[in-house]
This record gives structure tokens, C-alpha cells and sequence, in this order.
């Protein structure tokens, strides 16, 4: 039994090992922004475009407008007023802050797009199946798979450690004084 | 070396445990989330507020979330005190157990507060992205620290499983396909959705 739960281990552990390390290297870029300044895009590149034949529905035109410059990802913010349409459309590592002037029917694109670093934050901030692109649905997913994988290395993890008779006693100290902690803070801060 | 990596593999990873559990249920949680853009905006209750005369507005923004704030709210940023184009003052307040934006009526001696309170679900979401935050509350920012430390033992530990594996069994046919098929996984993901 210990023999197979640690080639469970060994086998989530490292199918798994790539995810976590992507996520613990964007939490700390999150928990160290300071540091990362640089990563961050603020300056957009600036392009425009004519749409030839509008349609009038607001709907319609924010996907014409998606269609014509290829904007993939979640759509955010749809403003309609009777000259101007406004919207943003993102993806991790891309944001892109559309303004359509219903008069001219030009649209200006302000693009803002960042390298690794910047991908794999808003990697890290992207979930669920919600999305309006497939690839992000299909990303929630395997988030979805490396949560239980997570969980499955912790647990085999524990297990071979108690069947451990040299790491018992100061592992026992270590994860049961984390337990307590953990545990009154969570239910102290949900509660007060 | 080996042992002495062992070792602390298996501290690292008990002292991790809980947060690892917590990790998982976020990334579970967010997974079957409703849409947060189709979700309505809570709607405003004029409360009574009153403010001491000369109050700035940092200082009032301190009012408001010692009256409204949930539990464990947040220090209000400074870049977030200032008023509108209209004049008003309308402040966001954030914490793990909800979302508080509060409009001041100066006039009035009141505020339209409009609450957002978090689900366990989003509450455990918060927890895994807590960061230490200076003047935080106390309880919240001592679970902040333990999640900062997780995120460093997370590195040590997949860094050292990783090593560990290849000290002992490198060989394993099916130890090289699944670190392979995780980081092909990684990369192709990378790729796609960016």
C-alpha cells in the first residue's frame, strides 16, 4: 500500500509540478509587485480601423468589431450612447480598450500586451467556464484538474509521511500546530 | 544531501498542507463560479453617517470603513480618496467577507451603502490570495503570512520533489511521461490562450 501511494504521489507530483510552479512564481510576482513593475504594460499601442457596413444592433457591431481586429478573449464594460460605443476585450496578457465613433464608424484600439511574467499572472486570475473563448473555458478546466491534483499529492503526501516512523514526532508538532492556526484564523475571519 | 532534502520535502510539505488544501478548494470554487459580469449590482441603503466638522476626506474614508466595512476590511488605499467629477466621495471598501461601496452625503449626515457580502466559497477564494498588507487586520494579516510562506515552500517543494524523483528513480518510464505531459500541457496552454 505505501509503495503504490507513493508512486501516486510521484506520478500527481510531477505531472502536476509545472502548474504549481507557474502558480507559486505568479503569486509571488502578485505578493511582490514592487519587483515587477516593469512587467506590467502601461503603454498601449495605438491602431484604428474602418468598419464598412455597421450593423446597427449593439450586440451585432461590439462582434463585428471583435471580428475585424481579431480581438479574442472575455468581453467587458459594453457602453452604448448614441455617438460612441466603448468596450474591453481580455486574455491573458492582453487587453485591448476599444472606442467606436458611431459617426465615422472608425474604432480605435488601444492594445496593451506583456510577456511572460504578465501571462502567467493573469493566467493565475483566470478560471471557470464562463468565457466567451474556448481556450479559456478549456484553461478553466485543467484548473479544475490541478486543484484535485493538488489536493491528491497533499493527501498521499501525509499519508506516507505518518507511515514514516522517523519524521513522526516533529512532523506531528509541525502539522498540527498548522492545522490549529489555520483553522481559527479562517473560521476568526470569517466571523469577526 | 539527498536525506537532508528528503527531510525537509516532507516538513515543507506538512506545514504547506492546509494551504494546499485551501488552493485547491479556490481553484475548485472559481471553476464552477457564476459569471461575475452577469451578476447585478447590489443595490443602495441610505444609512445615517455622520462625520466630526473639518473632517478631510482620508478621514472620513476611515469613518466609513470602521461604520461599514465588513470584518477584516482593508486599509483604504490613498489613490481611492478622491472625489468624482460631480464632487461626490465615493469610497470601495474590500475585504474577505465582502465588497462595501459607500457613497457620502455630506448634506444629508448620511451614505448610500451598497454591500456585497461573499459566499464561503468566494471567502475561501479571498483567503488563498491574501497578501500581507501594511496597518491589515490583525487576524487576516497573520493567516496573509502563513500564505506567504506557502508560496515559498510551494517552490522549495515542487523544486525539490522534482529532484528527489531524479536522485532516486529517474528511470521510471511513466515518472518521465507525466513530468513530460505536464510541462508539454504548461507550455501548449501558454501558447494557446494568450
Amino acid at each position: 500500500m505505501y509503495a503504490k501511494i507513493r508512486d501516486l504521489h510521484l506520478f500527481f507530483g510531477l505531472l502536476g509540478s509545472a502548474f504549481l510552479l507557474i502558480y507559486a512564481l505568479s503569486a509571488f510576482m502578485m505578493g511582490h509587485s514592487f519587483l515587477f513593475k516593469w512587467a506590467y504594460p502601461n503603454k498601449p499601442k495605438m491602431s484604428s480601423f474602418k468598419l464598412e457596413a455597421p450593423p446597427s444592433d449593439p450586440k451585432a457591431l461590439v462582434a463585428a468589431l471583435r471580428a475585424q481586429d481579431n480581438l479574442r478573449g472575455d468581453l467587458f464594460e459594453v457602453k452604448t450612447t448614441s455617438t460612441a460605443v466603448s468596450f474591453f476585450v481580455e486574455r491573458p496578457g492582453s487587453r485591448f480598450d476599444v472606442a467606436y465613433d458611431v459617426m465615422s464608424h472608425t474604432a480605435t484600439v488601444a492594445a496593451r500586451q506583456g510577456g511572460f511574467w504578465y501571462s502567467i499572472d493573469r493566467m493565475h486570475h483566470t478560471g471557470g467556464l464562463i468565457h466567451d473563448e474556448d481556450s479559456l473555458n478549456a484553461w478553466g478546466v485543467l484548473v479544475a484538474i490541478m486543484s484535485v491534483i493538488t489536493w491528491l499529492i497533499g493527501l498521499t503526501g501525509v499519508y506516507m509521511w505518518f507511515k514514516r516512523q522517523k519524521e513522526r514526532r516533529v512532523g506531528g508538532m509541525i502539522f498540527v500546530a498548522t492545522f490549529v492556526f489555520t483553522g481559527i484564523l479562517l473560521v476568526l475571519v470569517r466571523v469577526m | 544531501m539527498k536525506d537532508l532534502i528528503r527531510r525537509w520535502h516532507v516538513y515543507a510539505g506538512l506545514m504547506t498542507f492546509w494551504a494546499l488544501m485551501v488552493f485547491g478548494a479556490a481553484g475548485m470554487y472559481v471553476t464552477f463560479r457564476a459569471d461575475k459580469r452577469l451578476k447585478p449590482e447590489p443595490s443602495a441603503v441610505k444609512e445615517a453617517f455622520e462625520v466630526p466638522a473639518g473632517a478631510t476626506d482620508r478621514q472620513v474614508a476611515d469613518l466609513m470603513r470602521a461604520r461599514f466595512g465588513f470584518g477584516n476590511t482593508k486599509p483604504v488605499p490613498n489613490w481611492v480618496v478622491n472625489r468624482k467629477p460631480d464632487g461626490s466621495l465615493v469610497i470601495p471598501l474590500w475585504g474577505p467577507n465582502g465588497w462595501v461601496t459607500v457613497t457620502w452625503l455630506e448634506k444629508e449626515n448620511a451614505a448610500l451603502v451598497a454591500r456585497d457580502p461573499f459566499s464561503t466559497g468566494e471567502y475561501i477564494n479571498q483567503m488563498h490570495s491574501a497578501l500581507p498588507v501594511a496597518n491589515g487586520a490583525p487576524l487576516k494579516l497573520l493567516w496573509s503570512v502563513y500564505t506567504e510562506l506557502a508560496i515559498f515552500t510551494l517552490l522549495f517543494l515542487t523544486c525539490s520533489g522534482v529532484y528527489l524523483w531524479f536522485t532516486s528513480r529517474p528511470k521510471l518510464w511513466w515518472a518521465q511521461w507525466s513530468l513530460g505531459l505536464g510541462v508539454v500541457t504548461m507550455v501548449a496552454f501558454f501558447i494557446w490562450v494568450r
